[in-house]
């Protein structure tokens, strides 16, 4: 039989080498294990607060033809007429500033 | 020592184990329980973490995206982003009825909470052999709460796409409407299809102003029931950029529910009915004769004198006694001066002015409801004539909307448009007349509401000029007496005339309140009149308080 064993300290700096290696093997992996499924729970947050945008302007939109529809302006009138005693606004009641002047005259202020 | 078959030889040992004797053995069988407990340990862990997984209680979201982002079509707003049309989510109410325990509680729980649904069919439905069917289509979140609530198995919703409309008959043919599949079929859901459903945009600013559009809508309503027209149509054109402000025809529909009211009321008439408008044309007459240079406008014509051409007698509806110069002419709207400028100015000239001013074409604006008008084949010197008056040719309103406000814009012409005018974007002209003769035809047309047919649609302190027009109806051999379509275009204001309002009856009736008299100046102006004074503060058109009112031709009036 031939030598096979190397009685020497290369062989004990060989075996550490491997034990250390084995060890950086298995702390890789357990490391990539940890990376992947913290990536996997950042992506599927990523993919619920996104469903959560979407249904927010979902409601957005619906909020909105709500408003369109309640500023319908026949309903408005319709409002008006109960509950305000506005009426619309015919040509006289317009003014322009310059003819403020002209119109209104001024007069003494009253000071108390 | 102990000797092999194969020649080897080694000690002998006192131990049993082949370990002791060969090292390498030894060292592979560590090896092999090192590597086995390693592989136990990853094991370990994964299981280990299974565990925390499973026992956690947190729900798995499917992966994917809702099925709403690829059925995307954007918004469609008016000018100032009010919602003319969005989409929303709906849902559809469907069952299995394979998976239902027991169909008859099924029927009366779930009519109970839909009351409108027809038992019979529901029962129909929910007994049905096949897999999947649906019972009802655009419920409200609210609605579906109420059904999901009642838990009953078998019974599932899916989520649709609706086309909303929440301003209803308010912008409808300019709005249009889609099918279920959410693709347009009429308005501006078809013309802009493409655009509406490529995602590119989040809504669609059209050039339409819904503060003006209402008050149109409304004094259209109004005067539609107070003269019992068959329909009538207004136009609110902005001329100085093509925008179309406002466009109304009445009747018209929800395109919530299209199809569900009169079938009348999806048709356009501001851009689909073509009339004979009559003396509407007669201000784009001046302005030919104006700019041929053929006239002036002091010249007086025999208007007083019976008047043929061929073997017609040209008829004025306000005879007068003594020879009139332009402003009278239109002022009085006298058919016969205005024949006898046409005849000067000539057919070819006219059919030219009449061509460059789109008056030959459908109106061009983006929406496919567009019709092209009708003309004469023949073009003799008796279509000459009563083309100038607005007889024997047939037009949109919204195409002669077009050629008026082209003549009063300094005589540039500018394609109607229903999209939002942006101010970067160049807009394309086309000079039909010149500046002074514009600027006389506004003069006259002016002159047209403070001395002519056009009173009733003056609103002191604004400047509204324009013109009436009170046509006939074609019937077979002539025209009837009786059934009319009145016109008239206004604009304002007469120091810079920016907008134009026209404003058309179809078969509008006489009654107490206009004395017996159905003509434009009875319907179509106070109408117009009533529209100005209402829109101009929304357009921040500033009104003059004046104790005199601005006419042309050196004559200033009192009130």
């Amino acid at each position: 039989m031939s030598e096979v064993y190397i009685p020497n300290n290369i062989h004990i700096a060989r075996r550490m080498t491997g034990i250390f290696m084995l060890i950086i093997g298995v702390v890789l992996i357990i490391a990539l294990y940890y990376v992947k499924t913290r990536s996997q729970t950042a992506n599927q947050e990523v993919l619920r607060l996104e469903r959560l945008v979407l249904k927010e302007e979902s409601a957005i939109k619906v909020l909105q033809a709500e408003i369109a529809f309640l500023e319908n302006p026949d309903r408005l009138r319709g409002l008006s007429d109960i509950y305000l005693s506005l009426q619309p606004i015919s040509a006289e009641n317009m003014i322009s500033i310059d003819d403020i002047l002209n119109e209104f005259t001024l007069r003494e202020a009253k000071i108390d | 020592m102990i000797k092999l078959n194969n020649g080897a030889s080694f000690e002998k040992n006192s131990t049993m184990f082949l370990e002791d004797d060969f090292k390498p053995i030894a060292e592979a069988r560590v090896r092999i329980k090192f590597g086995v407990a390693l592989f136990v340990f990853v094991l370990l862990l994964v299981i280990i973490r299974l565990g925390f997984v499973s026992l956690s209680g947190k729900t798995q979201a499917p992966n994917f995206r809702s099925s709403s982002v690829e059925n995307f079509r954007a918004d469609i707003h008016d000018r100032n982003s009010q919602v003319l049309a969005t989409t929303l989510k709906t849902y559809s109410l469907y069952v299995e009825p394979k998976k239902i325990w027991n169909s008859s509680e099924t029927i009366q729980k779930i009519s109970s909470v839909r009351p409108l649904l027809d038992v019979n069919v529901l029962s129909k439905r929910i007994n049905s052999p096949k897999s999947f069917v649906r019972i009802e289509r655009g419920l409200n979140p609210k609605e579906r709460q109420a059904i999901f609530s009642l838990g009953l198995p078998g019974v599932t919703f899916r989520e649709e796409l609706k086309r909303v409309y929440p301003r209803r008959n308010l912008a409808s043919h300019i709005v249009g409407h889609t099918d279920p599949d959410l693709i347009g079929t009429a308005g501006s859901e078809r013309a802009f299809n493409k655009e509406l459903s490529s995602g590119e945009f989040e809504a669609i600013n059209l050039s339409v102003d819904l503060r003006v559009q209402y008050a149109v809508y409304d004094e259209l309503r109004n005067g539609m029931l107070k003269h019992r027209s068959l329909s009538n149509a207004g136009i609110v054109l902005n001329i100085k950029t093509g925008e179309i402000l406002s466009m109304v025809s009445l009747p018209n529909y929800d395109p919530n529910n299209p199809g569900v009211s009169d079938p009348r009321g999806e048709f356009n008439n501001a851009t689909m009915s073509t009339y004979d408008l009559g003396s509407v044309f007669k201000p784009l007459t001046m302005a030919m004769a104006l700019e041929d240079e053929v006239s002036s406008l002091t010249e007086t014509y025999p208007v007083h004198k019976p008047f043929r051409v061929r073997n017609k007698f040209i008829r004025d509806d306000h005879p007068s006694e003594i020879p009139l110069a332009m402003p009278e002419i239109l002022a009085e709207s006298s058919n016969r001066g205005t024949a006898m400028l046409a005849l000067r100015v000539g057919g070819d000239q006219q059919k030219k002015y009449l061509q460059e001013l789109g008056l030959f074409d459908r109106a061009p604006i983006e929406l496919f409801e567009s019709t092209n008008p009708q003309l004469q084949s023949k073009w003799i010197d008796l279509t000459t004539v009563t083309v100038s008056y607005g007889h024997g040719i047939s037009v949109t309103p919204l195409a002669l909307a077009s050629a008026i406000g082209a003549t009063l814009n300094d005589g540039l012409y500018i394609s109607p448009t229903i999209l939002k005018y942006s101010p970067n974007s160049k807009l394309e002209t086309r000079r039909v007349f010149s500046s002074e003769t514009s600027k006389s035809v506004k003069d006259m047309m002016r002159y047209v509401v403070t001395h002519g047919t056009g009173k009733n649609a003056n609103v002191p302190g604004y400047g509204v000029l324009g013109k009436t027009g009170t046509a006939e109806k074609p019937t077979k051999g002539g025209y009837d007496q009786d059934r009319l379509v009145t016109s008239f275009v206004g604009a304002f204001p007469y120091d810079d005339p920016t907008y134009l309002v026209m404003v058309t009856y179809d078969e509008p009736q006489s009654g107490p309140e206009t004395y017996g008299f159905k003509g434009a100046g009875w319907n179509a102006a106070p109408t117009t009149g009533a529209i100005i004074e209402r829109i101009a503060p929304m357009l921040g058109v500033p009104r003059e308080v004046s104790p005199l009112v601005k006419s042309p031709f050196g004559l200033e009036l009192s009130p």
